[in-house]
């Protein structure tokens, strides 16, 4: 009896102890993995910080334009065809090169297609380009185009379906005749104008005109003003017919913005939710910055003019 | 003694329930930030008729410091004409001066403001004083070791385009991390702070914090308030509750990133977290019965505004609680809720860190695509610990003060970055 209560004890205090050095052993479990970074300092730079930054809507088409530049300075003669180049110290590039004129639509797989002059592409069924696409001069495209990136140093015309995965950046004025996928980014340091269907996330041109002539505004009508900022918390439905009205300031809501007729904002739009420009409103002044901002949503109808630059992190549609 | 008993059990339950409540605000807070709806500033705003602004930068003895940030803000994309710079020289008895006046010399909006002799010496005074002299509607302030990215003056101002925003606040990040231990810890104390906190309230239309630094105000407004009070060491605190309470809000930019030198001592940290609680304290006396009253605040904006409001003050209790636990157990009267204590400890052990708990701060460390780092989290039970005593002594401050009417006296935090250029 007596062995038996000694073995019990035994296995009792055992079992203290076992519970005991599990419980220590979990409590500095944590604090050893703490003190393993601690010493090997793994992690331990600071969050980086890009002190260069500053907002600019040119930044894609200018970043790379300077890595193509730096490349083809080392180029003593640009021949049309292949040619393989560094253009940024991590990877060799396959550039196809090509004189002005016309170029074959076709499948350039992950060749950067470089036009040195102004060129048209328009023959074939399609034009293909999983990397970027560069023309020095003016471009028109005349079939169906599907590239990652363009980047245009003279005018843009489009007459068919563009599909950009990316980014565009045009120097010159751009027109788009047929339905088009702008992008991300699209960037054009002239006049954009749109006759036709688009989708985009981020547009920004000296004026953007859907559906419009060129002209710029006149007043009919001994139009009202409005001065100051409109701010509403629940959305803004502007709709006009008639007298014009002019507000000389912003509007701002939590909730979705309307802009309908003869409305010309010459503040920014910003709005929470989607904004809406539909039949003949103007958004900014000639000369000046404006912007159109819908996080969830910008969609323009028939006619609209933008001074400047419209963004959303949702669905951007033009509407012709 | 039975009373005496019942009141400490009290107390414990009080505790509890109220550790809870800050642990599901961190919890919603932390959910909103992964899962929820994501609130833009204006920073997406491209609009070339920028406001004229007037950037202050308070400075006492800092040499060291002095070159980076206005180097930084003389590269700012900001239009020169539209801005000006107005390093406020706090009688400095270093090369400050001397610093400023180089710069004043290069450049025409760089209009230093020296205040020598009698004036009295604190944060408050000299924003006071630049106040008076200042051009700009917008006023953007900088403390002295801060080193802004060249769009961040855009960053900022442009949200001034909205009539309700009375202030904007931008993220703090430190430059010295990996200096120590406490600059690492620090690190990701700021980032649970920013990127989770801090835009969550933001998200959820609450009170996000304007912090005195990488951000601005209304001048108009300000001086409305009467100036900035030199009574108060938490201006920032301060002004945030002013600005809540005039049916204005905060706006917080986690884009615009802003770095900053961070404590590397655990002396000078002390003394900033106790300067931190007190002045907090002092807001908290100050704001809870009108922020209590208002009309301007909806319910969760009061909810969150209380809370906010008493940060400083729950490590101070949570010291009390401790107490009170021994007593009770020394007394064998832990009882108090069996089936709740599991959760309750489950609820303690949570909220180490009390400003930033651990869960906060991985959510911010995944959100900023760090990893390694978050290892260090179960070091912060001795920050909550270190926390806990001087915020408790930053109570206590803040306590004398109300009841002795005495004043606060303004002190500077340290600085530590070696001056290589000029």
């Amino acid at each position: 009896m007596a062995q038996d209560r000694e073995i019990q004890g035994e296995s009792a205090t055992m079992t203290v102890l076992e519970v005991m050095l599990i419980f220590i052993l979990l409590l500095i479990a944590p604090f050893s993995f703490a003190l393993i970074e601690y010493y090997r300092k793994k992690d331990a730079q600071q969050l980086d910080i890009n002190q260069n930054y500053s907002k600019d809507p040119a930044y894609f088409g200018n970043s790379f334009m300077k890595l193509l530049n730096k490349s083809l300075e080392h180029v003593a003669e640009r021949k049309e065809g292949l040619m393989e180049i560094e253009i940024s110290s991590k990877k060799k590039e396959r550039l196809l090169f090509f004189s002005k004129g016309s170029i074959i639509g076709k499948d350039y797989g992950d060749y950067i297609v470089v036009i040195d002059g102004y060129s048209k592409i328009e023959e074939g069924d399609k034009f293909i380009s999983r990397k970027e696409v560069i023309s020095f001069g003016n471009l028109i495209i005349r079939i169906h185009t599907k590239v990652r990136a363009l980047l245009v140093k003279g005018g843009l015309r489009v007459e068919k379906p563009l599909e950009i995965t990316r980014w565009m950046h045009v120097e010159g004025d751009c027109y788009i005749m047929n339905n088009s996928d702008l992008g991300i980014n699209c960037y054009c340091k002239g006049m954009l104008y749109i006759k036709a269907g688009c989708s985009f996330k981020r547009i920004f041109a000296k004026s953007i005109i859907v559906g419009m002539k060129r002209e710029e505004e006149t007043l009919h009508n001994d139009p009202v003003y409005i001065k100051g900022t409109l701010r509403s918390k629940e959305g803004l439905n502007l709709k006009v017919y008639g007298r014009e009205t002019i507000i000389e300031g912003n509007v701002i809501s939590d909730g979705d913005i309307i802009v309908e007729g003869s409305v010309w904002i010459k503040g920014n739009i910003v709005s929470n939710n989607c904004v809406t420009l539909m039949r003949g409103c103007v958004v900014g002044e000639y000369g000046k910055i404006k912007s159109v901002v819908g996080k969830k949503g910008v969609k323009i109808v028939s006619n609209a003019k933008i001074y400047g630059y419209i963004h959303t992190d949702g669905e951007g549609v033009i509407e012709v | 003694m039975d009373i005496l008993i019942f009141l400490l059990k009290v107390y414990m339950f009080f505790l509890m329930f109220m550790i809870m409540l800050y642990i599901v605000r961190h919890f919603v807070f932390t959910y909103n930030r992964i899962c929820g709806e994501q609130r833009t500033s204006y920073h997406d705003v491209m609009d070339n008729d920028l406001p004229f602004v007037s950037v202050f930068i308070p400075m006492h003895n800092e040499e060291k410091v002095a070159n980076y940030i206005l180097d930084a803000l003389v590269e700012q994309v900001y239009p020169k004409n539209m801005m000006e710079i107005i390093p406020i020289n706090d009688h400095s008895n270093d090369r400050t001066k001397d610093i400023l006046d180089d710069y004043a010399s290069k450049y025409s909006y760089i209009k230093p403001l020296h205040r020598l002799g009698d004036e009295p010496r604190g944060k408050p005074y000299a924003l006071n004083d630049a106040l008076k002299v200042a051009k700009g509607e917008i006023i953007v302030i900088y403390d002295a070791d801060y080193i802004p990215p060249k769009g961040q003056l855009r960053e900022l101002v442009i949200n001034f385009i909205d009539p309700e925003v009375g202030a904007v606040m931008g993220r703090v990040v430190p430059i010295n991390t990996p200096r120590n231990l406490l600059t690492r810890l620090l690190d990701l104390e700021r980032s649970g702070g920013y990127q989770v906190d801090q835009q969550a309230r933001y998200n959820l239309d609450l009170i996000p914090q304007y912090g005195g630094t990488v951000g601005g105000f209304r001048k108009s407004l300000i001086l409305d308030f009467g100036g900035f009070d030199p009574r108060v060491l938490a201006e920032d605190t301060d002004l945030t509750f002013k600005i809540y309470l005039a049916d204005y809000r905060v706006v917080y930019v986690n884009k615009a990133e802003c770095y900053e030198e961070a404590p590397e001592s655990w002396s000078v940290r002390a003394r900033q977290i106790r300067r931190w609680s007190r002045g907090h304290n002092q807001v908290l006396f100050k704001h809870i019965l009108p922020l209590l009253r208002s009309e301007n605040l909806s319910f969760w904006q009061k909810v969150d505004g209380i809370l906010l409001l008493f940060i400083y003050m729950v490590p101070f209790l949570m010291l009390l609680g401790f107490l009170d636990a021994l007593i009770l157990f020394f007394s064998g009267e832990m009882e108090i809720f069996p089936s709740f204590l599991a959760l309750s400890f489950i609820m303690a052990y949570n909220s180490f860190g009390n400003f930033a708990p651990f869960f906060q701060i991985g959510v911010a460390g995944f959100l900023d695509g760090v990893s390694q780092r978050l290892r260090l989290l179960p070091l912060f039970y001795f920050v909550f610990l270190f926390n806990l005593w001087y915020t408790s002594l930053g109570f206590i401050d803040a306590l004398t003060d109300l009841i002795t009417r005495r004043r606060a006296e303004w002190h500077k935090t340290e600085r530590f970055r070696e001056n290589q250029r000029r």
